[in-house]
């Protein structure tokens, strides 16, 4: 019998083949899309679990001042300089955490030659030529800069977070004082790799200099800083140092006011084992020692991933979660009314077999058998694009697959079968054609 | 031999009840040709559809060969049905994407017989029903005589003990009509149990026992 319900499935299918694509397509849509959600979450996991392995209970959490609106009287008044230096140092001389200067900002280049990917706002736009623009530098030369992603830091960053090198040399102690008469070291992220190498001078102009750069190093691929909420992967970015010298042969060396240069090097990073609300009530009394009126505040954290869109990958994990629950469900009930509509127009040929011999029972699997098959193809599709899209065979990834698999065909087959049971198949022997 | 022994069939609705049919006593044996009249609505469907364990009777019974058909489960009614039972209709209900040889190969199927065997029925049926010059055609490409022989040979191909016809003459002309009439009369001749519904008297002559339903009731028999 097995043999005859297959072949009346296959004969269904001929049969109706546009519906069959139909469905077929809705079921791909939405297997695919749980496929989607699911490695989605397990990589989110995945790396929850990789930073709680590699920080152990450490809790991070990044400082930002509020000097906006009435408030810009606390960085514009030069006499303040002293505030922010004093503040730094308790920053730096904390007994209850470890302090890292750490800043993300553009970083021009000249005759930038790297991909598009790396460019400062690639993200966020579809047009990234506002970042191409021609500079007039302090010693009077314009040159065709292009802003890339460029992440500022002091030292002691590359050892806490261990950010190892595929090429090329780390920042030693000097590199953190800016010298007129010698490059800046870089380190490029593995994005650069391509088009750049260890040894090549590059001009560069950022908040703390102008002048040329020579690359020492590149990073190895998938390094993460954690930075404001969450770890940002630094593959894409320009690593240049935050100097820890005001001046230079007796000049003030930056490009800009030099108290935005201290509100840079304090809106660093912390790394502690404190609670949230220890670290803001310390901070808060450290903003007050060194006199300001509004205090920092902290920023805090989420254990996973920044991606390259810029934004937080749970955030993504949230838009794609939701936008793959609507599509099932839209799925799930388009299939289930194509099932229906399909059990209405079958009457005949159902009844036509139950006359001829054929019990409820094997009508039954005629029907659901083509549902099957059509989930069938449906979830090794959603394998195949699964995997394609995560590059790897994630057996757990594929279980959850098959589960997602038949809870998308349980509501269309439950209805399908009970609308099926319910019919008076022997109405439909009499009916004319 | 079929025993029909008060049988009853009540259908109940929301708002009322509809007594299709009120005691029925028959016997049927081997070789009847049996004819069952009456007006539309006074229950020869319903009784043909419970001959065919296509429906339930509310009360009395029913027995083929001395088994309760009544009292069986859905599986068993399934099982009487595809054993005994050949189903012929007015509407021939031929499956209009198939052709005439997948159309009385279907039962065949159903009942698991092997493809050499199938094919030699199909083959034999059409030869009797002298229809094997049509046997590529699909039904849209068939008269309505030539529809209800290749019906008739779906029916038999089988070997079915109990041939049920329902107005297997009501879409034909007269002189198809007669034929079919003469091939269900050679049917029961050769000991099967043939039951015709049927409102046109002018047929009945054909059959060796008529029976007439009048409200669901037994008015007479002969």
């Amino acid at each position: 019998m097995f043999g005859f319900i297959l072949k009346e499935i296959f004969m269904g299918w001929k049969n109706n083949l546009k519906s069959n694509t139909f469905m077929l397509l809705l079921c791909i849509i939405g297997i695919t899309g749980i496929g989607a959600a699911i490695t989605l979450n397990s990589k989110v996991d995945e790396q929850a679990d990789k930073f709680k392995e590699k920080y152990e209970d450490v809790q991070f959490y990044t400082i930002s001042d509020n000097f906006l609106g009435d408030k810009a009287i606390e960085i514009s008044d030069i006499n303040n300089k002293g505030k922010f230096a004093e503040f730094l140092n308790l920053l730096n001389s904390s007994d209850y955490f470890d302090y890292f200067m750490m800043y993300e900002n553009p970083v021009n280049i000249e005759n930038y030659a790297g991909k598009e990917s790396n460019i400062y706002g690639y993200e966020y736009s579809s047009d990234v030529s506002d970042h191409h623009q021609v500079i007039t530098h302090k010693d009077g030369v314009e040159r065709e800069c292009t802003g890339v992603k460029g992440f500022l830091i002091g030292d002691y960053v590359i050892d806490y977070f261990n950010l190892e090198l595929k090429e090329g040399k780390v920042f030693e102690a000097n590199d953190f004082v800016l010298n007129s008469d010698k490059p800046i070291s870089v380190i490029l992220g593995s994005n650069y790799a391509d088009e750049y190498c260890v040894g090549d001078k590059i001009f560069v102009s950022y908040l703390f200099a102008e002048q040329e750069a020579e690359i020492i190093g590149f990073l190895k691929e998938g390094t993460n800083v954690f930075y404001r909420d969450s770890y940002t992967n630094l593959d894409r970015y320009i690593i240049v140092p935050i100097f820890v010298n005001d001046d230079c042969n007796g000049e003030e060396i930056y490009n800009i006011p030099v108290n935005y240069i201290y509100s840079v090097r304090t809106s660093g990073v912390i790394a502690t084992r404190l609670s949230s609300a220890d670290i803001k009530e310390i901070i808060e009394s450290y903003s007050k020692e060194a006199g300001f009126i509004t205090p920092y505040y902290v920023v805090e954290y989420d254990p996973t991933e920044k991606v390259t869109f810029g934004v937080g990958i749970q955030d993504i994990q949230f838009i794609i979660t939701l936008i793959v629950i609507l599509a099932v469900c839209a799925s799930v009930i388009t299939l289930t009314l194509c099932l229906v509509h399909r059990i209405e127009i079958s009457k005949r040929y159902y009844a036509i077999l139950m006359m001829n011999g054929c019990s409820g029972k094997e009508i039954l699997c005629i029907l659901l058998g083509e549902l099957f098959f059509i989930l069938l193809i449906s979830f090794l599709i959603g394998c195949i694009v699964t995997v394609l899209v995560s590059g790897q065979f994630i057996v757990k990834v594929m279980k959850m697959l098959l589960l997602g698999s038949c809870l998308f065909g349980l509501m269309p087959g439950i209805i399908s079968a009970i609308i099926f049971l319910k019919s008076d198949l022997v109405r439909y022997m009499y009916e004319e054609i | 031999m079929i025993n029909i022994n008060d049988l009853s069939k009540v259908y109940k609705t929301y708002h009322n009840e509809v007594t299709a049919l009120d005691n029925i006593n028959i016997t049927i044996r081997e070789g009847d040709f049996l004819a069952v009249v009456g007006k539309s609505g006074c229950g020869k469907t319903t009784l043909l559809n419970i001959l065919a364990g296509l429906l339930q009777a509310t009360s009395g019974s029913f027995d083929y060969k001395g088994i309760s058909v009544v009292d069986m489960n859905k599986r068993s009614l399934d099982q009487y049905r595809r054993e005994h039972v050949g189903i012929i209709l007015q509407n021939f209900s031929l499956l209009n994407d198939r052709n005439v040889y997948e159309n009385i190969e279907l039962p065949l199927k159903i009942r698991q017989y092997e493809k050499r065997k199938r094919n030699d029925l199909v083959w034999e049926y059409l030869e009797k029903m002298d229809m094997l010059d049509k046997i590529n055609a699909y039904p849209r490409q068939l008269s309505g005589g030539q529809k209800q022989r290749i019906a008739i040979a779906r029916a038999l191909a089988s070997a079915p003990d109990i041939i049920l016809a329902d107005e297997p003459t009501g879409s034909l002309d007269e002189s198809n009509a007669g034929q079919i009439i003469d091939i269900l009369g050679e049917i029961a001749n050769n000991g099967k149990i043939v039951i015709m519904v049927t409102h046109n008297m002018d047929l009945v002559s054909k059959c060796n026992r008529i029976v007439k339903l009048v409200d669901g009731k037994l008015a007479e028999r002969s």
